[in-house]
């Protein structure tokens, strides 16, 4: 057991991780360490090949290694330690990390602590599909690492259930690696994932598209050979006469994808049911003082710019903790989710410190006017659960919550 | 005779199907169903050039790391994607590689380079 004196650790050296380091270093921790389990820091960015990261964060198209490699870049010039092939097992209240590694167990107690384990994707058991249990079944990112890490191709007829950006990136993927792609199978009724991949990845290469759709049954013994899909109610239920069979030898599923916090439940952390993830305070904290959380491992992102923005808000505070500069909160307003929200991050705020509110609306809906509490609307032509809504609040704007008030709703409700 | 091509916009959510009018000659002679400029603007543009970045990977030599992600360093013309594909796939690089390095000049006589999207070390 070696005790070591750090100031702030990372679990993570994926996107969220490398900006929580990289922020709670600039913001003047000394001894910043980011544990990792694989052996090269980046995370999901080394096998997200494709374009279109950084748009938001650097103003320019870069594809996930190049996005990886600049945070990489930077964590390295900054002297953050990093500790790779190093899985954190325990993680304690009193911010006590075990790590197993090649040199063995160790107990790091640290100062503070960011949580940046990222998510992991829904499987086929997750979803319940019923029919055999043959080889061929995959979610789409492992078929991702297969493709573009590995080097091999999962089948060469592929179908897809879920329209989430990673199974509309791998249709394309597999179709230029040669795979045939039969069909793309979403249960909505609007694809889950961001229109520009359903324009480039479905539309280009004219793989078909089947909403209100799902795979109803999966045939094969051994290898998977074909899937029943049917057209589906308003419940979802599959119509009775809409079934159709098409052949295939793989079936990726892009159903979703689950914040990963069994470490934060073994510290008693608290999780919001809707968000999976850790309830947070306008300082990315979470029900533990000192324990702060950033990008996926607190709730779904679709853009990784995001992810980055907003960890760089858990780490610069984790160091502020760390350093004794945190400054007592007077208040704690928390946000209540009203018509058409889902989810609001982070859940509390306070009134002495600027804040970004990332949330979800349930349904899509066109002409609406988004409000939070007496303080800020905002007119939007256009709103889906797919799409993250953001809104900066100003000091000025929270100078206006009234001093009585403890909680401000936030609404997103039709026009006129 | 003019004919109508519908581009659905990636700018937003709102996903406008935009209709481009297109004469005998190729000159764009009208534009329909936007709702903002952007819109207008991104539907011309993919009517006068539909071009991707093509991103994909190449064999390695020589390196633990059995394959390298590339992309192209300009859009490539959507219907030359996959000729594009069928050339790349008789690539093979060897270490060491430097992000950013050009892999293979004018591909497919696009007038497009692949350059190496990661290092790649000995």
């Amino acid at each position: 057991m070696v005790t070591q004196d750090i100031d702030v650790a990372v679990i993570g050296a994926g996107p969220a991780g490398l900006a929580a380091a990289i922020k709670a270093k600039e913001a003047g921790a000394e001894k910043v360490t980011i544990i990792e389990r694989a052996e090269q820091p980046g995370g999901l960015l080394h096998q997200c090949i494709h374009n279109g990261f950084g748009l938001a964060y650097f103003n320019e198209d870069l594809t996930g290694p190049e996005y990886a490699r600049r945070f990489i870049e930077k964590a390295t010039d900054l002297k953050i330690d990093m500790q790779l092939e190093s899985m954190v097992l325990d993680l304690t209240a009193a911010k006590n990390i075990t790590v197993s590694s090649k040199k063995g167990l160790r107990t790091l107690h640290v100062k503070a602590v960011v949580l940046a384990m990222g998510c992991r994707e829904k499987t086929r058991q997750q979803i319940m599909i019923p029919g055999t249990r043959p080889a061929g079944i995959f979610t789409a990112g492992t078929a991702q690492r297969y493709v573009n890490v590995e080097g091999y191709i999962p089948g060469k007829k592929i179908v897809i259930l879920g329209s989430g950006d990673v199974g509309m990136i791998m249709a394309r993927r597999l179709t230029l690696e040669g795979a045939k792609v039969e069909a793309v199978v979403e249960i909505l009724p609007y694809i889950g994932g961001l229109i520009r991949n359903e324009v480039q990845c479905v539309h280009d290469f004219n793989i078909p598209l089947f909403l209100e759709h799902t795979v109803t049954e999966i045939f094969g013994l051994k290898r998977i050979e074909a899937v029943t899909i049917a057209k589906v109610d308003k419940n979802q239920e599959p119509i009775t006469g809409t079934e159709k069979t098409i052949e295939c030898d793989t079936l990726l599923t892009s159903v979703g994808l689950i914040p990963e916090n069994e470490l934060s439940l073994k510290a008693g952390i608290e999780l919001d049911p809707i968000t999976g993830g850790p309830f947070v305070n306008d300082m990315m904290e979470t029900s533990i003082p000192g324990i702060f959380a950033g990008g996926n491992v607190v709730h779904v992102n679709d853009l990784v710019d995001n992810v980055t923005l907003e960890s760089e808000v858990a780490g610069a505070c984790a160091a502020g903790y760390a350093m004794g500069k945190v400054p007592p909160t007077k208040r704690k307003i928390g946000l209540k989710a009203g018509k058409n929200i889902r989810y609001i991050v982070p859940h509390t705020i306070g009134t002495e410190k600027e804040v970004t509110l990332s949330m979800r609306v349930r349904e899509p809906a066109e002409k609406v006017k988004l409000r939070v509490g007496d303080i800020l609307t905002k007119s939007l032509r256009v709103v889906k659960p797919s799409e993250m809504l953001k809104v900066n609040l100003t000091l000025e704007q929270l100078s206006k919550i009234e001093d009585r008030t403890n909680e401000v709703e936030v609404s997103c409700e039709k026009r006129g | 005779m003019a004919k109508e091509t519908e581009i659905i916009c990636i700018m937003c959510p709102l996903a406008c199907r935009v209709t481009v009018t297109i004469d005998d000659e190729g000159t764009i002679t009208g534009v329909a169903n936007y709702l903002c400029k952007e819109g207008q603007k991104y539907a011309m543009a993919e009517c006068k050039f539909p071009g991707r970045i093509l991103t994909t990977t190449v064999l390695t030599e020589g390196s633990l790391r059995k394959l390298l992600p590339v992309r192209t360093d300009r859009p490539v013309p959507k219907e030359q994607l996959m000729e594009s594909m069928r050339y790349l796939s008789e690539i093979k690089v060897k270490p060491p590689i430097k992000m950013g390095q050009i892999i293979a000049s004018n591909i497919i006589g696009t007038g497009v380079d692949l350059v190496a999207s990661d290092d790649l070390p000995v």
